[in-house]
């Protein structure tokens, strides 16, 4: 027999799940995860290594001073870029990689890492490459007993009871369309989209720009005013360092984020000016204090996501819909699990919550699926369930005495290599 | 070493896998266990199938008339499944290895067996 079982089920398991815009960590057993914040770190390229108090992660050697996690991150600070060490999902940037991982070692678990086990989630096209990198760091770096890699969509499918099914999952950077088959992914089915949260941020951008509104992100406020309805907003600048680019638009797209959450709303059917007029306006006030009611604008933004035709400047037809994405990976998939894919469409990512998403999709899809198909939706109303869903899969997965013996345990590492990841976590 | 003694003493011995078969690129089958039925159409078009799966993608793996669902696969390696079973391929420089498991194997222990003797075969340029 290959591969030694690794001890009971209660082994005290860490999952880890690095998301486009946040990462999760957290125990496996727990229903959430311990620690969310921002997978962006800011970065002070050559600073003095000046102590602000227990908040900064400084690297050995390294003249740059890094920011992690809401506390820190942010405070306005001169010449901190905000970047982050993952490019299309996978790891890019490895030393930032580090710094976060030790981030949450130290701050969050307050433990050891060789005394936990370890699932990591990753990217469904993820590469070779990367994934034996990362082994070879948890083991070699970290030392810890015991690891498993799985893809996201994977542990998506798994956090809302199924095996097999097409996971639809909206985050910020991508939308991707992952056909999953008994806890395996169809890598040659998947379907990937830029139209997901950052796509409709920039739009959201471009709406306050043509309505000629500023978004002023609160660390620049020091005192607003109540005002009127589209009235002139008062407001006093608060006194804070020349911050970078980077660091402006990221609390804009704060902003951004907040209005998209609470004012947007995607119309069950395409988007028609006509109805759109009629539906109930929707109250927001930016942080500086200026308000006003928003119409049609709220349904004209998120459009895009289904109809990508209606972006301005862009060619129609280089981008798929969400809702032609779930036929296109479905139509790339053996015939004989279509219809088991059309029965259990998994819904989930951030930017899946925007209103009336669902509703949409199913309604897409109902008209698009084979009459001798059966279409079930499934997608979790809770917003923790919905933006954790991977992380939640991790938990699951890892806290199940029969999946005990599927870990890659240090003495298989020590003994074939870091290969064994491909072998072992396929 | 005759082919069939890897099938025999390197593949099915373990008790990782539970049928196995060693094919030439061509077609040809050299070594198989006996039980697997294996047709020569079926193993051209998984060595086809490494340098372009849309046709097993569409259509499954078929192994002896029995069809297993294409998982993932690039020009080195095929995965197959099947029920509570399924199918590991490895290529190697001339030969192709496959390895059929079925429960209560999981499909990690075949696949590091099968993986290993692949490895094994490509450092000795078979």
């Amino acid at each position: 027999m290959s591969g030694g079982v690794y001890g009971g089920d209660e082994v005290g398991a860490l999952v880890f799940d690095f998301g486009a815009y946040t990462t999760r960590a957290g125990y496996a057993g727990e229903d959430s995860p311990k620690v969310e914040f921002p997978t962006h770190v800011g970065v002070v390229e050559g600073a003095e290594p000046m102590d602000t108090g227990a908040t900064g992660d400084k690297p050995q050697g390294a003249e740059k001073k890094v920011y992690i996690d809401y506390n820190s991150l942010f405070v306005a600070r001169e010449n901190m870029e905000m970047t982050t060490p993952l490019k299309d999902g996978m790891i890019e940037d490895w030393d930032l990689f580090q710094m976060i991982l030790d981030h949450i070692y130290k701050k969050h678990i307050h433990s050891e890492p060789e005394l936990h086990p370890v699932l990591m989630s990753e990217a469904p096209w993820n590469v070779r490459g990367k994934r034996e990198r990362l082994t070879e760091l948890m083991f070699e770096h970290y030392n810890i007993p015991a690891f498993f890699l799985s893809k996201t969509a994977v542990l998506s499918a798994f956090a809302n009871g199924r095996s097999t099914g097409i996971v639809v999952d909206s985050g910020a950077t991508s939308t991707t369309v992952v056909p999953v088959h008994d806890g395996y992914v169809l890598q040659q089915a998947i379907v990937k989209s830029p139209l997901a949260g950052d796509f409709i941020t920039m739009q959201c951008r471009q709406l306050f720009q043509e309505l000629n509104i500023d978004v002023i992100p609160p660390y620049q406020i020091a005192a607003k005013e109540q005002v009127r309805d589209t009235a002139a907003p008062v407001w006093k600048k608060k006194n804070v360092p020349t911050t970078t680019k980077s660091f402006h638009n990221y609390m804009v797209d704060e902003v951004l984020r907040d209005f998209q959450a609470s004012v947007l709303q995607l119309s069950d059917s395409p988007y028609e000016e006509q109805v759109a007029v009629q539906m109930p306006t929707i109250h927001y006030e930016l942080p500086n204090g200026y308000n006003q009611d928003f119409g049609s604008e709220r349904f004209r933004v998120c459009e895009a996501l289904f109809d990508p035709s209606v972006v301005k400047g862009m060619a129609s037809n280089t981008m798929l819909g969400v809702g032609h994405s779930v036929t296109t990976s479905v139509g790339m998939c053996d015939i004989d699990l279509r219809p088991a894919l059309y029965g259990s469409v998994v819904v989930t990512g951030g930017n899946s919550l925007l209103s009336g998403f669902t509703d949409r999709l199913n309604k897409e899809l109902s008209s698009k699926t084979p009459p001798s198909m059966r279409l079930k939706m499934i997608h979790n109303s809770g917003t923790a369930e919905r933006r954790f869903s991977s992380w939640i899969g991790g938990s699951i997965l890892a806290s199940l005495g029969t999946f005990q013996q599927m870990w890659i345990s240090k003495q298989e590492y020590e003994e074939a290599g870091k290969g064994c990841v491909e072998r072992k976590c396929p | 070493m005759s082919w069939q003694q890897y099938v025999d003493q390197h593949l099915v011995a373990t008790q990782c896998v539970t049928m196995a078969a060693i094919c030439g690129l061509d077609g040809s089958i050299w070594a198989k266990s006996p039980g697997l039925e294996l047709s020569q159409d079926e193993v051209s078009t998984m060595a086809r199938a490494f340098t372009s799966n849309e046709v097993l993608v569409q259509n499954g793996i078929r192994i002896g008339g029995t069809k297993y669902i294409y998982l993932s696969g690039d020009d080195k390696l095929i995965r197959g499944k099947k029920d509570r079973g399924g199918v590991h391929i490895v290529k190697t420089k001339t030969a192709m290895v496959m390895a059929l498991y079925a429960e209560p194997i999981l499909p990690e222990q075949c696949a590091c067996v099968v993986e290993k003797l692949g490895d094994w075969l490509i450092q000795n340029e078979l």
